[in-house]
């Protein structure tokens, strides 16, 4: 049984690392998953592979970089086809600045019922408002004296925005919670957080009305909120990159599940995204 | 039907479109009046066509209401006063305490499809070198609805939409109901299920009387025709309501809720002295929170019927929620 799996993310949000990492652990057999044949075309991921393995910081994929890179998985006796209509994620930011999705997009939607989104939640920004100081009115409400940033959409509208675009090709039925699509919401570069939070907890914390939204529209079973780090820990310093050198990068990268549980085989995010 | 013109009367289509779509025959309320002319449209650009999205992202016009309309009976909240009250301000502090992680209790936030719309009333509070822009002024002419969907504590969806009405209107409307300009007064007037009625302290504490007649004309056209609407009074700018004489406080309040029979009334502000501040994080939402509880109050006993076997599975169906 074919099966089909949807990567997004926007741009930065550590899907190419998270790509090269999986790969290269799916050709070690060091998982219960496997290739059910060989990756057509490797280029995309082939910068950010020698870099890991120089145990070097890998430089962000351009974001105008236009590629899509699939991967055909084993599991079982299931074949799974990872689709990421295009890992650059200008195209996510298109989406939901254009309002609409071009034909890969469409019928990678219509065709998958497991989605992973990725969040770089450490770099979501959010500006101060009113509401978040205490102040007299004088002092606040005097005509701005320079020009204002102009109006860019905030990250969390952004973020809902862009989940009714996707269920809107799904034709999903706002009156019923979606049991048809398995969401996947994987927080990444989870290193760079330094907590020990559960994931759930934080997407509540630094993007509540997004996890509202997810809650209130998708059937508990079917939705995941889960830490992700690809790369383990930065390759800024000479010890780390050492560790991707002598040991391998595909040794390296964690997973935290929703309980909290952790576990090194970033492979199973897929397992979790299957259910 | 007349071709040729935007079902939206303020709209100068073809010139350009209100929505600000590139092509003005994208636009559904150009649709409306205009039907054969789309499908040629739809013939041309067949694929992009089809892939289109039914909502725009910013602030409905009333015609689009039907867009959102068939998945549900929509529940329109008249927000009603004079300019400058703080109608549209409060819909911005609302939603920016949505995205802050406020809720409105027994409802999770589930979508909207005026997002993009909320989203820029947010950017008016946004504080920029100690500084706040506040809301424009809502033009004359300008009659659109910000929508948010809720569910439920028994999952039932609800779809709430929020009138955005320049205050000018409902002043005329105040004083003669069938002004021609008050047009939009008297939409939000008849179509809605209920009312938020704005009392602006600061008014009142600088024209005193003179400001309070203003409302008081306003809650008397209100009153008209209610049937039982719920109306709730928001006195806004709160923080100045101190400065108010208290004989013009207890005299519009008790007018105020002899009115309306179905009534509340609650202090609210911008302004936070402390963190938190009920005026502004919790009574801003507590509105919504009375309102949607006088809207879809309990109809008492609750009829459950269990196991009964039939042989039309239609009768079989329960909701498993």
């Amino acid at each position: 049984m074919n099966k089909s799996l949807l990567l997004i993310g926007k741009p930065h949000a550590s899907k190419t690392v998270f790509l090269s990492q999986f790969y290269s652990r799916l050709r070690k057999n060091k998982s219960k998953l496997s290739l059910y044949k060989p990756v057509e075309d490797l280029s995309p991921i082939a910068a950010v592979r020698d870099a890991l393995s120089n145990g070097e910081q890998p430089e962000t994929t351009p974001p105008e970089r236009n590629v899509k890179f699939n991967i055909p998985i084993r599991r079982g006796n299931e074949h799974i086809d990872f689709l990421c209509p295009e890992y650059g994620g200008e195209q996510v930011n298109q989406i939901i600045e254009n309002r609409e999705v071009n034909a890969e997009w469409e019928s990678a939607i219509k065709n998958s019922y497991h989605w992973i989104l990725f969040i770089r939640i450490g770099s979501v920004s959010k500006s101060l408002d009113i509401s978040e100081v205490t102040v007299e009115e004088k002092t606040i409400a005097a005509p701005p004296d320079q020009e204002r940033p102009k109006h860019v959409l905030s990250e969390q509208s952004s973020y809902i925005e862009l989940l009714q675009i996707l269920l809107h090709y799904k034709n999903h039925d706002y009156h019923l919670l979606n049991r048809a699509v398995t969401l996947t919401v994987a927080l990444t570069c989870w290193d760079e957080l330094e907590t020990k939070e559960l994931p759930g907890k934080l997407l509540q914390e630094r993007m509540p009305l997004v996890k509202s939204f997810l809650e209130s529209n998708w059937d508990k079973s079917k939705l995941n909120i889960v830490g992700l780090s690809a790369q383990g820990f930065s390759l800024q310093d000479r010890e780390n990159q050492e560790k991707y050198q002598i040991e391998g990068p595909e040794k390296f990268g964690y997973l935290i599940f929703a309980d909290g549980q952790d576990t090194d085989d970033i492979t199973e995010l897929i397992d979790i995204a299957l259910q | 039907m007349a071709t040729g013109k935007c079902s939206n009367p303020d709209c100068v289509a073809p010139i350009s479109c209100h929505l600000g779509k590139d092509d003005y025959k994208n636009c559904p309320s150009w649709a409306i009046n205009n039907q054969s002319k789309v499908v040629e449209v739809s013939k041309k650009t067949k694929s992009t066509k089809k892939n289109q999205l039914t909502w725009t992202g910013k602030p409905m016009m009333v015609d689009e209401l039907p867009l959102v309309g068939p998945r549900n009976m929509p529940v329109i909240i008249g927000v009603i006063g004079k300019a400058d009250a703080g109608k549209t301000t409060y819909l911005a502090m609302l939603f920016t305490l949505l995205l802050q992680g406020k809720s409105i209790p027994n409802y999770k936030f589930a979508g909207s499809k005026t997002i993009l719309g909320w989203d820029e009333l947010y950017h008016t509070l946004k504080v920029y070198n100690s500084q706040v822009e506040f809301p424009e002024p809502t033009p004359l002419s300008y009659n659109r609805l910000h929508h948010i969907a809720l569910r439920g504590d028994k999952k039932r969806l609800v779809d709430l939409f929020f009138s955005d009405a320049s205050g000018e209107v409902f002043s005329r409307w105040s004083q003669n109901r069938n002004d021609t300009n008050a047009d939009n007064a008297r939409w939000i007037y008849q179509n809605s299920q209920a009312f938020m009625l704005f009392v602006d302290c600061d008014d009142l504490v600088k024209r005193k009387n003179q400001a309070k007649t203003e409302i008081i004309d306003i809650a008397e056209m209100l009153r008209h025709d209610l049937r039982n609407r719920p109306v709730i009074t928001l006195w806004s700018k709160a923080d100045k309501k101190s400065d108010i004489h208290p004989l013009i406080i207890s005299s519009l309040s008790q007018e105020l809720s002899e009115m309306f029979p179905v009534f509340s009334e609650i202090d609210i502000s911008n302004f936070s002295m402390d963190d938190p501040d009920d005026l502004v994080h919790s009574n801003n939402i507590k509105v919504v929170d009375w309102l949607l509880n006088q809207i879809f109050q309990p109809t008492g006993q609750i009829l459950k019927i269990k196991n009964i076997k039939n042989s039309d599975p239609f009768f079989n169906y329960k909701d498993d929620e």
